[in-house]
């Protein structure tokens, strides 16, 4: 809701004066709208990401050839000077993100919803500005002077917005579409030290345990009315969290005699077989790549 | 028989608590299937993990193949490369991004070559019919799917005695069932078995051995006949008899079915 609001008002301070005001409000109150609705799901983000990049149609793809393309792709679209150039890029990784490796677009649009509001709204902050006079596209009087909305200010926010957008599309290409384990093992082969790879692998196993016990905690104090009334709900709150905490380190002895139990020795490492570099992920990479250059390119002129 | 695993006068208390497992003393030989039956709290589990050298022993010796084993790192792998462990909660154990990647853990540990390690997951997988689930995740699998993969798990580490703790608490009756077709192939293939359980019609039907445990002593060691024919002990450590014996009892047969495929068989002679 707040989110909505919020971004209601991000959406019209960047646009404002640009078009006329009934479209302006009303695109304005769409895209809040949008976004309060597309963000109602987050509490599963975390699994929602790791089942897609198990299920993904681009999951046996070569990782590093994936992670290559996406971190260029990624340094196109910080260096784009367009905002829409930044869009058009953003865009089309994600459309193939969505036909190509087969992500449904509602669970895409809701995973963007919560990164796009939060861009959104720190564009508030590059948008508004205190002044003495009413200048600028807006200007609201506040405490003897103004806060006001000037043209420069908006097309800078626009960029960084846009190319955000582009750069976030870009990462969520690789994100949806390659499992953790596939990414700490090219990390392993690029030599990042072995003690931030074991801390990767478990903090983010023990990630999705800890969500799924919080859930089934907040469930079973639901089902006792532990929520029925909001001085409750922040006992229950309170109380759930505790438990959590004990009941975590309860387990993470459980878990750490499981791996002892099976010789474990501080080195955490599977069997690998490595993803051959086929010849059609060659030919999406490249296309997209040479498609987000001509983009750059074509934005500095 | 040729001896696996002793314990002697095998003490643990968790810390600051009351003793969890006392002077307890056990044998266990190659091929045996042994179940071990008591109320919850009895010591099963602190049990199994004193056998797989997950838990030190506050006093007491253990001994693998007549080796004592001690804290440091070489005899504990020799334990534990012998001993395998299965833990009641499937999601205790897995830790990998796929059913592949998980069941090759326990072998890297052990620093086997690369293709050893393959062939022995392979090996594992097969076992469990697990070929097709070789790149999926082992999070998102059933109940039944994940315990298998953690069956292969232990498996892949190629232990003569397998030691596995309530593992049909969270399984519906098919998967228990297959559960159980597994565990008769792996003794038949010479492996000894030892089952926790709160089954007693399983551990009558399928046990050649017995082991008692109440409030963390070791109360019996028997044949499921010695143990179950003891009414004041079942009565004393919250058990109860099986059904079959019980049957089998009021029929006055001789012996007593341990399935109802040899009850039928007797009931029709």
């Amino acid at each position: 809701m707040i989110t909505g609001i919020l971004t209601a008002l991000a959406l019209f301070s960047l646009l404002a004066g640009r078009i006329p005001f009934l479209p302006l409000a009303l695109l304005s109150a769409a895209g809040g709208l949008v976004l309060a609705l597309l963000s109602r799901h987050h509490s599963h983000g975390p699994v929602v990401i790791d089942q897609l990049a198990h299920r993904s149609a681009l999951g046996q793809a070569s990782t590093g050839w994936k992670a290559l393309v996406c971190c260029l792709l990624l340094v196109m679209a910080l260096n784009i000077r367009h905002p829409a150039a930044a869009l058009l890029l953003g865009l089309m990784a994600a459309v193939f993100t969505i036909l190509g490796a087969g992500v449904p677009l509602g669970e895409y649009l809701s995973l963007l919803s919560l990164p796009l509001s939060f861009l959104l709204l720190s564009g508030l902050a590059l948008l508004w500005g205190y002044s003495t006079a009413p200048t600028g596209m807006l200007s609201v009087p506040f405490g003897g002077g103004f806060l006001t909305v000037a043209a420069e200010a908006q097309t800078r926010a626009a960029l960084v917005t846009a190319r955000s957008v582009g750069a976030l599309s870009c990462l969520y290409l690789l994100a949806l579409t390659t499992p953790l384990s596939r990414l700490v093992s090219l990390l392993r082969r690029l030599r990042m030290p072995e003690v931030l790879l074991q801390l990767m692998t478990l903090i983010y196993r023990y990630l999705f345990l800890l969500l799924e016990l919080h859930r089934t905690m907040e469930d079973a104090a639901a089902s006792r009315l532990g929520y029925a009334a909001f001085p409750q709900g922040v006992r229950t709150t309170g109380k759930v969290w505790g438990g959590l905490l004990f009941r975590s380190l309860h387990r993470t002895r459980q878990y750490f005699d499981a791996m002892e139990s099976r010789c474990y020795d501080g080195r955490l490492e599977f069997l690998e077989r490595p993803l051959p570099l086929r010849g059609r992920d060659l030919v999406w990479g490249l296309g997209l790549m040479l498609t987000g250059l001509a983009l750059m390119v074509f934005s500095w002129r | 028989m040729e001896e696996l695993l002793r314990l002697e006068q095998v003490s643990y208390s968790y810390d600051h608590g009351a003793p969890a497992l006392e002077a307890l003393s056990v044998t266990v030989s190659a091929g045996e299937k042994i179940a071990l039956v008591g109320e919850n709290g009895a010591g099963k589990s602190t049990f199994l993990l004193c056998c797989n050298g997950v838990l030190a022993p506050t006093s007491g010796k253990i001994y693998w193949q007549g080796q004592p084993v001690g804290r440091d790192r070489r005899s504990l792998t020799q334990l534990r490369q012998g001993v395998g462990l299965v833990f009641q909660d499937p999601d205790a154990q897995l830790l990998a991004g796929t059913v592949e990647e998980e069941v090759s853990f326990g072998p890297m540990n052990l620093r086997l070559s690369r293709e050893e390690t393959a062939q022995r997951v392979d090996r594992a997988l097969a076992a469990f019919s697990l070929e097709d689930f070789r790149s999926r995740a082992p999070q998102y699998l059933s109940g039944g799917e994940k315990k298998r993969v953690t069956l292969a798990d232990a498996l892949a580490m190629e232990p003569r005695l397998l030691l596995l703790d309530e593992p049909a608490s969270s399984l519906d009756p098919g998967n228990a069932r297959l559960l159980e077709e597994n565990l008769e192939r792996l003794s038949s293939q010479g492996m000894a078995l030892m089952v926790a359980t709160h089954d007693l019609d399983f551990a009558w039907r399928w046990a050649g051995r017995v082991l008692v445990f109440h409030g963390g002593r070791l109360e019996r060691d028997g044949t499921p006949e010695e143990v179950f024919g003891d009414a004041e002990l079942l009565s004393r450590c919250g058990l109860a008899q099986p059904v079959l014996m019980e049957v089998g009892r009021l029929l006055g047969m001789t012996p007593l079915p341990r399935t109802i495929e040899e009850l039928k068989k007797e009931w029709n002679r």
